[in-house]
């Protein structure tokens, strides 16, 4: 080996190697972080609710705008959800598009209807001074809205009706709970205050309290922190719920913040808001904190169709449609199990053994035992608890030994056993026999069930085949029959 | 034009309508026991020495099945078993319209599961009776279908009886060894 071809080897093998290394080295975080996620990536939702702005607190008389709850007035916090937004591996639900679910629950439109009733109800029993009748009713309505979270949809009309609750407690007489209900009512709606024309004096001090007690000493009310009831609980979704203080006493104003998971765990984030910074900085600082703390999503869990296997016994019955004599019937016993392999898919096997009973001319001398077993795949259908199933397979048969006769005594007498029947009725004399044949044949089967209690179901069935070859010849075919069945619903 | 349904299609319908029966259609009927009455005008039991109960099965126009034969005490009839003597297989048996023929032969060794000797009867009489039948064949015509059974008997070349069957609730015999289940051979020489 001479060293020039050495020497190109060598140069080949490290230029190889170093591509391999530099094609398996890891992407920067930055990258990875920005890049879009692969197919089938399960990206956790985070629902950002509707800013609760608490800043106007700090007005005597703030203006009573007419802004949907939905938007905010605050950039910092447009800012934050447009920065929380640009994370691909989350899936971010704009305020706007939290409302508008919160309002599709069904629970909404019924919570609002009783809400609004109940809340007309306390003001009329408070303008008829049955005040126990009116705190009673305009609790219910404050509870009521609450729960379906109405205070974002419309927080004016829900802090409206905490106020008017608050205002009755006092006439009572309950100080405490008066100002609980004035502070429910300032939370939900910073704006709320007393109409110009409101006289009594009281209520416009205990209100006031509230108010100034709430700006030197903030408290989020204990909704802010839980998990709606109207939200079913899932793992990967996530709530984030803001407020945003004013500047006090030196103090910037700033952003408050939590995160709420189903299973109850919190992360409370706060951004100061200095005068200053950009809105876009301190929003996309506090997105990034918050991402920071938000599981980075997985593969989507892959769909397991549940394989479902009913079983059912029960009795059957057929004719066989080909044959030589007037028809003539079978009963007996029939399992069917079903497998359902995909949503809409199923297997039937089916297992029947049957006796012959008696043909209206009674030729036929020995009852005749008859084996039937199939498998077919087919649909199926849900309507309510009933369940419609079609399937088409292979059959296969062995009716018993066929034994006729025409002679009147073999037919009235019987073949001859233990010394009865008629001596001379044997094969090739008054009988003709057809020896146990194996058919083989098209199945196909139609069947209704209707689920019952306990897992248990009842299904009718009614089924059909055409033999196609058999192991000798045969007279009989084309059975068509049907069964009744009680069955049980494996999981 | 009416178009009528495939033949297997009425052959499936009729044999669904029919699962679950043992038989369909009237081609049975008269298949059951058919017991002598001698009762109001059946003068034929008054001197004879026997009666008769028929265990009968039709298959369309065919007859077949067997005749018990009881011998009498007086004028009464009995169908006691102690009074049996002889049990013999219906031949030449047809049943068109409403009219029912058949024959028993006493004289011919054909009972069925039975031997032709009388020793298994004990009868008073019975042995003799069939040790040397005063008939060899006795003829059956009989009318009517699912009450009454009404005609006659003809013993040989004997003037015609008039005889009336009534239908009875009992299992059907299909065979003789019951009555003779003493004997030592069994079988048919049909």
């Amino acid at each position: 080996m001479n060293a020039p071809r050495t020497l190109w080897a060598l140069t080949v093998v490290v230029v190889t190697l170093s591509a391999a290394l530099v094609s398996a080295a890891p992407a920067p975080d930055a990258a990875r972080i920005l890049a879009p996620p692969p197919e089938g990536f399960k990206r956790p939702t985070v629902l950002v609710y509707p800013l609760v702005d608490m800043a106007p607190l700090a007005e005597v008389s703030p203006a009573v705008v007419s802004t949907p709850a939905a938007q905010s007035n605050v950039p910092a916090f447009d800012a934050f959800v447009s920065a929380l937004s640009r994370y691909p591996n989350l899936r971010v639900v704009a305020p706007a598009s939290v409302v508008s679910r919160i309002k599709a629950r069904r629970t909404w439109l019924e919570g609002v209807r009783v809400g609004a009733a109940r809340a007309d109800e306390g003001r009329d029993a408070s303008a008829q001074v049955r005040l126990e009748d009116a705190t009673r009713a305009l609790a219910d309505a404050a509870r009521v809205f609450h729960e379906v979270e109405h205070a974002y949809v419309d927080p004016r009309a829900v802090a409206r009706t905490e106020l008017a609750r608050a205002s009755t407690l006092l006439e009572q007489g309950d100080a405490l709970e008066a100002n609980e209900a004035f502070v429910a009512a300032l939370s939900t709606d910073a704006r709320t205050r007393l109409r110009p024309e409101y006289d009594r004096a009281e209520t416009i001090a205990a209100l006031e309290r509230a108010r100034l007690g709430l700006l030197t000493a903030p408290r989020a009310p204990e909704r802010f922190t839980r998990w709606p009831a109207s939200e079913s609980a899932a793992a990967d979704v996530f709530i984030v719920r803001a407020r945003h203080h004013a500047a006090q006493g030196g103090e910037p104003a700033r952003l408050e913040l939590v995160v709420v998971s189903a299973n109850g765990t919190l992360v409370p984030e706060t951004q100061p808001l200095p005068a200053g910074v950009p809105a876009e900085e301190a929003g996309g600082r506090l997105a990034s904190r918050l991402f920071a703390c938000l599981p980075f999503g997985g593969a989507a869990p892959v769909r397991r169709a549940t394989r479902e296997v009913r079983a059912d016994v029960g009795g059957a019955g057929f004719v066989f449609l080909e044959n030589p004599l007037d028809p003539f019937g079978h009963v007996g016993a029939a399992v069917h199990l079903t497998t359902q392999i995909a949503k809409r898919v199923s297997i039937e096997t089916m297992a029947m053994v049957s006796n012959s009973i008696a043909d209206s001319s009674a030729q036929i001398t020995e009852s005749m035992v008859t084996l039937r077993g199939a498998i077919a795949p087919g649909f199926e259908t849900r309507l309510g608890a009933a369940r419609f199933e079609a399937h088409v397979g292979l059959e296969v048969a062995s009716p018993g030994a066929f034994v006729t006769s025409s002679n009147v005594y073999c037919r009235h007498f019987g073949v001859p056993t233990d010394g009865l029947g008629y001596q001379a009725c044997v094969d090739g004399g008054g009988l003709d026999r057809t020896p146990r044949r194996v058919l083989v044949g098209a199945y196909a089967s139609l069947g209704a069930s209707l689920d019952l209690p306990e897992d248990l179901y009842l299904v009718a069935r009614l089924n059909y085949a055409e033999y196609l070859f058999a192991s000798g010849s045969s007279d009989l075919g084309r059975p068509l029959g049907g069964a009744l069945s009680l069955g049980y619903q494996l999981r | 034009m009416t178009r009528r349904a495939p033949s297997w299609l009425r052959a499936g319908l009729f044999g669904a309508l029919c699962l679950g029966a043992t038989a369909c259609g009237t081609d049975r009927a008269l298949t059951g026991v058919w017991q002598q009455v001698c009762e109001g005008d059946a003068s034929a039991c008054a001197d004879a020495p026997f009666v008769y109960k028929l265990h009968l099965g039709r298959f369309g126009d065919d007859l077949t099945g067997l005749v018990a034969r009881y011998a009498k005490s007086g004028p009464a009839a009995s169908f006691d078993t102690l009074r049996e003597c002889g049990c013999y297989l219906v031949t030449s048996g047809s049943a068109r319209a409403l009219t029912t023929r058949f024959q028993i032969e006493p004289g011919m060794p054909s009972a069925l599961g039975c031997p032709a000797v009388g020793h298994a009867f004990s009868a008073p009489g019975c042995k003799e009776a069939i040790a040397n039948p005063p008939c060899q064949t006795v003829q059956f015509e009989l009318d009517g279908e699912s009450d009454t059974l009404v005609g006659n008997l003809k013993c040989d070349d004997a003037p015609p009886v008039t005889v009336r069957f009534e239908p009875v609730n009992e299992r059907l015999r299909r065979t003789c060894v019951g009555a003779c289940r003493n004997a030592p051979d069994t079988g048919s020489s049909e």
